[in-house]
């Protein structure tokens, strides 16, 4: 008896996992999230015409002008035509997602990527069960997480807790659990996706400020918690300075000789590894007012290869970023604040190209 | 009271969480394993895992029901005289009562008089409530009812006291009809309970069937209308006209899907272990009156009802008036049942008013036009959907002033400097539901989630219509498992494909859980 059951199971599950395996090969791998469809269908298109990307979530999709890098850089002999193709939300295991993504996209052209180490494998446990969170998890993300996660510093309960939440939504996504009114929309309405996400030079580069003024964000919820998010950050003078402080600490606290999580210093090699089997150029960025605590990310930064490390978060150099003429929320800085960015990332870009040309 | 709101936070077992696919097989494979005789202490165990899981404290009061009521009964059994017995019949009524109203209704109550009270300028001696925060225990009404039947059923003779505890506490705690129905009654499940049950595969196949017709209407269909019927709601001063009769037919269609689909499981699952429980839906929009409809719609609430309320208030023998009055106070009753709020006692009051006015057009009208060649043309040719259909809008008409209470608790909350009171929400709302010619805020209540999701939505609403239009009156397990083996399979893997692929699996608890 037990054994029909299993069968009978084991029949509907093997006819799900055939129809939802059929289903995925023929979806591209950004398909649940319409700002990375939008961005990453642009770039498929116009791939030729850009030889730099940049990798990462909202600290860089917010906050990294790619005209004002490439200014900079043309204006010092290098030829620099850059996208930001990075999508909020996007941590440190959905980057190397998105770099295998990217490195599948023909472009001849493409010469330098530019990694985030803002992240690591934890997320916001209010994302799961959306499209937008779990399209992107297979068996490789999964992986990669969980060997993030383990050798985390995190008590028992957090590492389990996320554990399962990553096997959870690679499960989700394997038989696309809920998830067919979305692909269905992809199909059908991924032509009329909002082009504003690519900026206004599309760029891909489109700060909070243009975004809170948006029109079409009248009946979405997130135009409410930006506006809500930018109103706490000017109304709490007492958070604003215990973040900063925090990060401060963490930069003055730190001596050089503290061990990063292995883990997460491999995937990042692993992403430049690959890169630099096709010829491509990493660097990584290390921005300002990331969410992790910096005393995670500065040992693994450290831990890059020198010569393709930009770090633009320390206070001591960049204490404008943390002042609230230039932040925009809590987490994020301000048009103002992101030219600025720009604008110092680009110095620092110049100076490594320039050093390793020499 | 830290204690008893920190034990509350739980969200709990819910039907459509992975808690439960865990928890279900587990539970058969235990039961089924232990020798018969002790299948009843499994059923208890699992009974106080599957409610304490929403909260410690609860498992607790549902003991204090069970301890209750069992003495009652079994004291009652012993009284010869009938006065003695209704002092134990009482003192159950006080016990099961005095929790629903002391969790349920002592807010409310401290309210109304309050309010009463401020407009006479007379000060009312209690304090400010520390009561009002008190979370009500998942599915009290339908424990204290189910519990609360038996007590009266040993008094009137209609089944005799149960003198093992064991079983009793399986009958007052058994998981499947628990939190949200249907309210079983002893006479039905104790015998059941007492029986011996081995594991029996066709049984199983009817109560999974069953389970997963259930699970769809729960997640595919009451969870995606879900999002509309808030939506129209959370809009109600912009909306006006059909988007407010649209909205009010997607809320309707929610609550029948979210109930009639948790009622599903657990028959479905109460099947597996080998118990027959009731039937509580039966295509409720297929009524050609409001009357039928009652007999269609959460069947054991308005069984219990006409059982111990109805009948009590001489409902054979009662004509006219009496009859208006009896079915309005039933009806009040059953609103007040459903939540302590005016606007859930109202709703249904206003359902009373219109059965009372069919009763009276019937009783001194058609009954002597009946036999008239003109009234039985109009019969002949005015067809069953046309009385459905007219049936289905008054439903919806009264059934909006139902969710009155959770729109001003929303706009509340959210606007903490001013207060809106229920009357100007209603207010709002009915004046616009008459605006016949106009349908603001339709366009973009539909296109809120885009045109192909609400598609979706209506889709899979026809896919019931024409399900339940199909099956009739029987239960849906029995036609499919009947057919042939390739046109079983094809439903089989339709359905499983559309809950996984088209359900919302983001733990939305069950509308009924509150009542």
């Amino acid at each position: 008896m037990a054994k029909k059951i299993i069968k009978y199971i084991g029949i509907l599950l093997g006819a799900l996992l055939l129809l939802s395996l059929a289903i995925k090969l023929m979806l591209p791998f950004y398909w649940g999230d319409s700002t990375q469809t939008v961005k990453y269908e642009f770039y498929k298109k116009n791939a030729d015409k850009f030889n730099a990307v940049y990798l990462g979530g909202s600290l860089e999709y917010r906050h990294i002008d790619p005209t004002i890098v490439d200014s900079i850089a043309q204006h010092n002999g290098i030829d620099l035509r850059s996208f930001n193709i990075a999508v909020d939300g996007h941590g440190l295991i959905q980057e190397l997602t998105d770099l295998d993504g990217l490195l599948k996209i023909h472009n001849p052209n493409l010469k330098y990527i530019f990694f985030s180490i803002s992240s690591d494998a934890y997320f916001f446990p209010a994302n799961l069960h959306t499209s937008k969170w779990v399209s992107w998890h297979d068996a490789t993300s999964t992986c990669r997480a969980l060997r993030v996660i383990l050798t985390s510093k995190d008590d028992l309960k957090s590492k389990t807790k996320f554990s399962w939440f990553y096997t959870m939504s690679w499960m989700e996504n394997l038989f696309k659990i809920g998830m067919m009114p979305d692909v269905l929309n992809f199909y059908v309405n991924k032509d009329k996706y909002d082009k504003s996400y690519l900026g206004k030079l599309q760029n891909g580069f489109y700060p909070y400020d243009y975004e809170e003024n948006h029109m079409f964000m009248e009946y979405k919820w997130e135009d409410t918690l930006i506006r809500q998010s930018k109103h706490e950050y000017e109304n709490n003078p007492a958070r604003r300075d215990s973040l900063t402080n925090d990060v401060l600490q963490s930069f003055e606290n730190y001596k050089g000789d503290e061990k990063p999580n292995k883990a997460m210093v491999n995937l990042c090699m692993e992403a430049y590894k690959k890169c630099m089997k096709r010829g491509i150029q990493v660097f990584f960025i290390l921005p300002p007012k990331g969410r992790i605590s910096y005393d995670i990310l500065l040992p693994v930064f450290n831990a890059m290869p020198e010569g393709t490390k930009i770090e633009l978060a320390d206070p001591r150099k960049y204490p404008k970023y943390y002042k609230a003429d230039y932040g925009y929320n809590f987490h994020h800085l301000n048009y103002k604040g992101a030219k600025l960015q720009s604008y110092d990332m680009a110095k620092q870009l110049v100076a490594l190209m320039k050093a390793d040309s020499i | 009271m830290t204690a008893v709101r920190k034990w509350t936070q739980n969200q709990g077992m819910l039907f459509n969480s992975l808690h439960f696919l865990f928890f279900f097989p587990i539970f058969c494979y235990i039961y089924f394993s232990v020798p018969k005789q002790h299948q009843y202490k499994i059923l208890i165990a699992g009974g106080y895992y599957f409610y304490g899981n929403f909260s410690p404290f609860f498992a607790i009061i549902l003991f204090v029901i069970t301890c209750n009521d069992f003495f009652s009964a079994k004291m009652m059994e012993k009284e010869s005289s009938q006065k003695r017995k209704k002092k134990w019949l009482y003192l159950s009524m006080l016990g099961n009562l005095g929790i629903l109203f002391i969790f349920k209704y002592l807010d409310f109550a401290d309210n109304n008089i309050r309010s009463f009270l401020s407009v006479l300028h007379i000060p009312w001696f209690v304090p400010e409530p520390w009561f009002n925060h008190w979370v009500v225990p998942v599915g009290l009404s339908f424990l204290t009812f189910q519990s609360l039947s038996y007590t009266i059923d040993v008094y009137k003779g209609v089944t005799k006291a149960e003198h093992h505890f064991g079983y009793f506490a399986s009958f007052t705690a058994f998981w499947p009809v628990m939190v949200n129905g249907p309210i079983e009654r002893a006479k039905n499940l104790l015998p059941q309970i007492k029986q011996e049950h081995h594991f029996d595969y066709d049984r199983m196949r009817h109560g999974l069937f069953r389970m997963a017709w259930g699970i769809f209407k729960k997640v595919v269909i009451a969870d995606r209308l879900a999002f509309y019927a808030n939506d129209m709601f959370s809009h109600y001063g912009e909306a006006t006209g059909w988007t407010i009769w649209m909205g009010g037919f997607f809320f309707f269609l929610q609550v029948y899907c979210d109930f009639s689909g948790y009622s599903d499981i657990a028959l479905g699952a109460a099947k597996v272990i080998g118990i027959d429980v009731m039937e509580n839906f039966r295509r409720p929009f297929f009524s050609k009156n409001l009357a039928e409809f009652w007999t269609r719609w959460h069947i054991s609430l308005s069984t219990w009802l006409t059982d111990y309320v109805f009948f009590y208030l001489g409902a054979y023998k009662a004509t006219g008036a009496k009859v208006v009055f009896n079915v309005i106070f039933v009806l009040t009753l059953c609103g007040l049942w459903h939540g302590a709020n005016w606007p859930m006692v109202l709703s249904f009051t206003m359902i009373g008013i219109f059965m009372s006015i069919r009763y009276l057009w019937q009783y001194n009208v058609v009954r002597y036009i009946k036999p008239s060649n003109t009234y039985k043309l109009f019969d002949k040719y005015f067809p069953g959907w046309g009385h459905a259909s007219i049936t289905v809008l008054i439903f919806v008409f009264c059934f909006i002033l139902f969710r009155v209470h959770s729109i001003q608790v929303t706009v509340n909350r959210a606007h903490t400097e001013s207060f809106i009171s229920w009357t100007a929400i209603a207010s709002v709302l009915y004046a616009n539901l008459f605006k016949l010619n106009s349908a603001h805020y339709f366009k973009e209540w539909v296109m809120h989630k885009g045109i192909l999701q609400f598609m979706i939505a209506v889709f899979f609403v026809l896919i019931l219509f024409i399900t339940e239009k199909y099956i009739g009156d029987h239960r849906i397990e029995d036609i499919v498992l009947t057919k042939p083996e390739q046109q079983r399979w094809l439903v089989y893997v339709l359905l499983f494909v559309s809950i996984i692929w088209f359900g919302i699996f983001n733990n939305t608890s069950f509308v009924y859980f509150q009542y």
